[in-house]
């Protein structure tokens, strides 16, 4: 009898994780860049951590490399919006560095260099109704002088391109 | 690297050799208390020599130093693409079968296995000299073939529904380094890094093979290599850029070959099918341009086109020369063949902010003498006559009158159909607007709405493929397609004929003016909003063609034609032409007689007249067409082509097959040639000889029917069983699936405005219904 009470919550538990909750139990992938790719971007194998997706597909996530010490590491986050314009605007507001509009990202983009020598590069950008933030920390990984390096502007439409 | 190595060793070599030759000798003269002795002489005269020898035989022996060096470059990245293959392979998804890594798509690497996308030289190496071809490139829909929004959005859902897999179909064209780096799978261990270079340098100049010109990316790859050695053999990856320069000819050789000039080379990609493992239903064309263009006048491959033209082939009007801005070692004489592919997309640097390429392709598309508009005829309502052509007959108008304004529009110079490829999404049209003096507006089909939609009245060549739903398949989703409700093209060399109806108004101010267009816009405006959303700038929409005629209200008198304006004899052929694909065969005769009364020296009015005929199954009557421009022109393979066919009616099969064999001399790739010269030994029951015909067609067309059906029997009566097999079983997955159309009918019965478009015979206009019993049959304005 506790054998089979055993089956049914594993049956239960595999119903509910291929149906119910896939975000949960779904191998840990990041839907809008491979590790691969973001290892390329920051210059070394990395470690990869992926938030659970929401019921609309959203998710975070982040890669990060560790190397002499130091840790750069690469964040995408996307969000779906309710209401795209006011939603993408409050997300760039939050910019408090120099904006630069970027016009080859999404349906639209900026570049947001922090103020500072905290090392943080922004991509913020949309696609349709849903946006998404960059956030690198460069770490030992040299960032551009004026805008983002080309790199940086090709992950960019890596995340886009996923995003359409 | 590689030669540095070499011909650092091959220095070292020079140095030490002095050193190596030293043998036990005498003196040679006389010094002191010594003396010249023979041995000591003979030793000197051979160590000369030998010196001599040695200086002789440095180039060849440099060479080898250089060949072993290359040798083993050679088989170092024989071992680093086994160690990369094994590691892909670990994790790559063969759902498609064992090995095989790029089906549904047709792209192949030499070797059969993956390629490391590292191996690519990039696209910034080749730029570092190759400037000018790097700046086009850049701009070019091949280097954005892959990361473009208008891309991505389709190829994403392909991915997101069935699979990452299934994108191998599209990615072996749009993205060839990630299908053979093996990127296309779950769990992908390929850093994407080269999406951005889409069809990068190193993709179309590594190509080596074109194997059939099935499409769908149809190349094999070969290991990517700029230079090759002395023995031709292909040394992989970069080289500095001394040794390319050191060895031109052999960086040629490795980049360079006679098949990059060929239309075959673009029919990798230019052509497209849906095969089965994509959509799980059956083989469907997608698209044809390669084709297309073979059975176009520029190809001088096929004895029946209306017109003729010189050789020109994909290159040629794509890649024309021009003088390079940039420093271009690959520029001839100061001239480059141009790196930009223009053609007809005009959205991909509109978004990328390419002005230049835009203004290029916007300057193409307008200045090629691609399209020839007609305002053509006129014709009153209650009123037989046809008061045609225009411009050249006097006659008189009304106000109040309803006339009837024949409109012919002709692809008079493109190598394939308007619009060729993806019909589903670009968009061309016909804009055709009526005005008074006061600018006043009588009539406007093909406008733009506040929206940004196309009036979905226009007469435009598009084309609506559907799903199982009956439903448009919008977003190219191509992959659920199993019917065509309406495919609206001109192909090559022919003309189609619009009507539009109007009324003059009776408080009209003379004179009105009249003016057809040709419109287009890359890509229909439900497309951009599905991959942008409706917020959105508009995307140009371009003027290929258009013509005006101004008409009076009252007295019209004949007017000088302009400069682009067709020869009133090429202005009926056009109207014969158009109303032979409309199947209003007497219309047809009627026209290209009066072709015949301008130009009776012009063997092909006679010709057009006999194919009429034959196409109406009034086979002896096209027989005195045939005859009298054979007898302008006893060679005229045109007109031999079609005079077999009426052999064959008649049952003259010796006749017929000469006549054939005639065209075939002329024409040994013509497909229709081969195709009925197989038939007709078939039905001579001579097997070899049809099945030798069947197999040069599919070497022309791979998916021939009619070769398909017919090798399927031969080959079983042969005995040559599986071979039979195969052929019937793509004659069953290619052939038309009958229950198909009902999906098509699904989609007109609730679209009545592509319905009324989808009858050969149809009028545009606003006017109300009228009934039969009246002159001018009008088709109901639709909802």
């Amino acid at each position: 009898m506790k054998r089979l009470s055993w089956i049914c919550v594993a049956t239960f538990s595999v119903i509910t994780c291929g149906l119910l909750t896939p975000a949960v139990c779904r191998a840990e992938q990041c839907p809008w860049l491979n590790a691969a790719t973001a290892g390329g971007f920051l210059g070394g194998e990395v470690k990869m951590s992926v938030a659970p997706l929401t019921l609309r597909g959203d998710t975070t996530c982040e890669f990060s490399l560790t190397q002499n010490s130091v840790t750069s590491t690469l964040r995408i986050a996307v969000y779906t919006m309710s209401q795209p314009s006011q939603e993408y605007s409050a997300l760039v507001s939050k910019c408090d560095g120099t904006k630069t509009p970027l016009r080859t990202i999404g349906n639209e983009a900026i570049y947001c260099a922090a103020n500072g020598s905290t090392g943080k590069e922004q991509i913020i950008g949309r696609v349709r109704d849903r946006a998404f933030v960059i956030t690198v920390f460069a770490g030992s990984r040299t960032k551009g002088e004026s805008g983002p390096s080309e790199e940086a502007i090709n992950l960019a439409q890596q995340v886009a391109g996923a995003l359409f | 690297m590689i030669f540095t190595k070499g011909y650092s060793g091959a220095k070292r070599y020079i140095l030490r050799l002095p050193h190596r030759l030293r043998v036990p000798m005498g003196p040679v003269l006389v010094s002191g208390r010594r003396s010249i002795t023979a041995p000591a002489i003979v030793a000197a005269l051979a160590v000369v020599l030998f010196i001599i020898s040695m200086m002789a035989s440095l180039p060849a022996i440099e060479a080898r130093s250089g060949d072993d060096s290359a040798q083993q470059k050679i088989a170092d990245a024989q071992i680093a693409r086994k160690h990369y293959a094994e590691r892909v392979a670990r994790t790559y998804n063969f759902a498609f079968g064992a090995g095989d890594i790029s089906t549904p798509g047709n792209g192949a690497a030499e070797g059969n296995t993956f390629l490391d996308p590292a191996s690519f030289p990039t696209a910034d190496y080749c730029g570092h000299c190759h400037k000018e071809a790097y700046h086009e490139w850049r701009q070019s829909l091949h280097s954005n073939s892959f990361r473009t929004p208008f891309y991505r959005t389709s190829v994403n859902i392909l991915m997101r529904t069935k699979g990452i897999e299934f994108a191998r179909h599209c990615d072996s064209c749009h993205n060839p380094i990630a299908v053979l780096g093996g990127g296309l799978t779950q769990n992908s261990i390929v850093d994407r890094k080269f999406d951005q270079d889409g069809l990068t340098c190193m993709t179309c100049h590594s190509v080596q093979k074109v194997p059939t010109i099935r499409g769908n990316g149809g190349y094999v790859m070969g290991v990517p290599s700029v230079l090759v050695d002395e023995q031709g053999n292909r040394i992989p990856g970069m080289v500095p850029d001394a040794e390319i320069l050191a060895h031109l000819d052999r960086h040629s050789k490795a980049v360079m070959q006679p098949l990059y000039r060929t239309p075959e080379f673009c029919s990798a990609c230019h052509k497209a099918n849906l095969p089965n493992p994509l959509n799980g239903y059956k083989w469907i064309r997608a698209f044809t341009a390669y084709d297309e263009w073979q059975s176009s006048k520029f190809s001088q491959r096929n004895p029946l086109t209306f017109y003729k033209a010189d050789f020109t082939s994909c290159q040629g009007c794509h890649m024309k020369r021009y003088a390079a801005a940039l420093p271009e070692p690959g520029a001839k004489n100061g001239t480059f063949a141009s790196h930009r592919w223009t053609a007809g997309n005009t959205a991909v640097p509109f978004y990328y902010g390419f002005d230049e390429q835009l203004a290029k392709t916007i300057e193409f598309l307008k200045t090629g003498n691609y399209l020839n508009v007609d305002l053509f005829a006129i014709r009153k309502a209650n009123d037989d006559h046809l008061i045609a052509p225009l411009g050249s007959t006097p006659f008189s108008l009304r106000a109040g009158e309803v006339i009837q304004v024949l409109t012919v529009i002709q692809n008079k110079n493109i190598g394939h159909s308007l619009i060729p490829e993806v019909r589903d999404l670009y968009e061309a049209w016909v804009e055709f607007e009526v005005k008074d003096a006061t600018g006043r507006e009588i009539y406007h089909s093909g406008f733009i709405k506040p929206d940004g939609s196309l009036d979905e009245r226009a007469h435009s060549f598009t084309n609506r493929p559907v799903n199982t739903d009956g439903v448009f398949v919008d977003n190219h989703k191509v992959w659920t397609i199993h019917s065509v409700a309406y495919d609206n093209t001109v192909q090559a060399g022919r003309s189609t004929l619009i009507r539009y109806e109007f009324q003059i108004p009776e408080d009209v101010k003379g004179p009105i003016s009249v003016t057809a267009r040709v419109n287009y816009r890359h890509l229909r405006q439900s497309y951009l909003n599905n991959v942008f959303g409706e917020d959105h700038p508009a995307y140009p929409i371009v003027e290929l063609a258009s013509r005006t005629r101004s008409l009076n209200i009252g007295d019209n008198p004949i007017t000088a034609p302009e400069a682009n304006d067709n020869p009133d004899w090429m202005r009926w052929n056009n109207l014969g032409i158009a109303y032979l694909d409309q199947l209003q065969y007497s219309d047809s005769i009627h026209a290209f007689s009066q072709v015949v009364k301008l130009r009776p020296d012009y063997a092909d009015a006679y010709t057009n007249i006999g194919l009429t005929n034959i196409e109406w199954e009034k086979y002896e009557s096209a027989r005195g067409g045939l005859g009298k421009a054979l007898e302008l022109d006893p060679d005229n393979a045109r007109a031999l082509y079609y005079l077999a066919l009426v052999e064959r009616r008649a049952g003259h099969s010796d006749a017929e097959v000469d006549d054939l064999q005639r065209v075939l001399a002329q024409y040994p790739q013509s497909r229709d040639v081969r195709r009925e010269l197989g038939v007709s030994y078939y039905q001579q029951r001579r097997p070899k000889e049809a099945m030798e015909q069947f197999e040069a067609l599919q070497a022309i067309d791979p998916d021939d029917l009619t070769a398909h059906y017919n090798l399927a029997i031969l080959y079983r009566r042969m005995g040559m069983k599986d071979k039979a097999k195969e052929q019937l079983a793509m004659f069953v997955t290619k052939k038309l699936d009958p229950a198909a159309p009902t999906y098509s009918m699904d989609f007109l019965h609730r679209h009545p405005e592509i319905s009324v478009e989808s009858v050969p015979w149809h009028v545009h206009t606003d006017l109300p219904h009228r009934d039969a019993s009246q002159s001018l049959p009008i088709i109901a304005k639709a909802p």
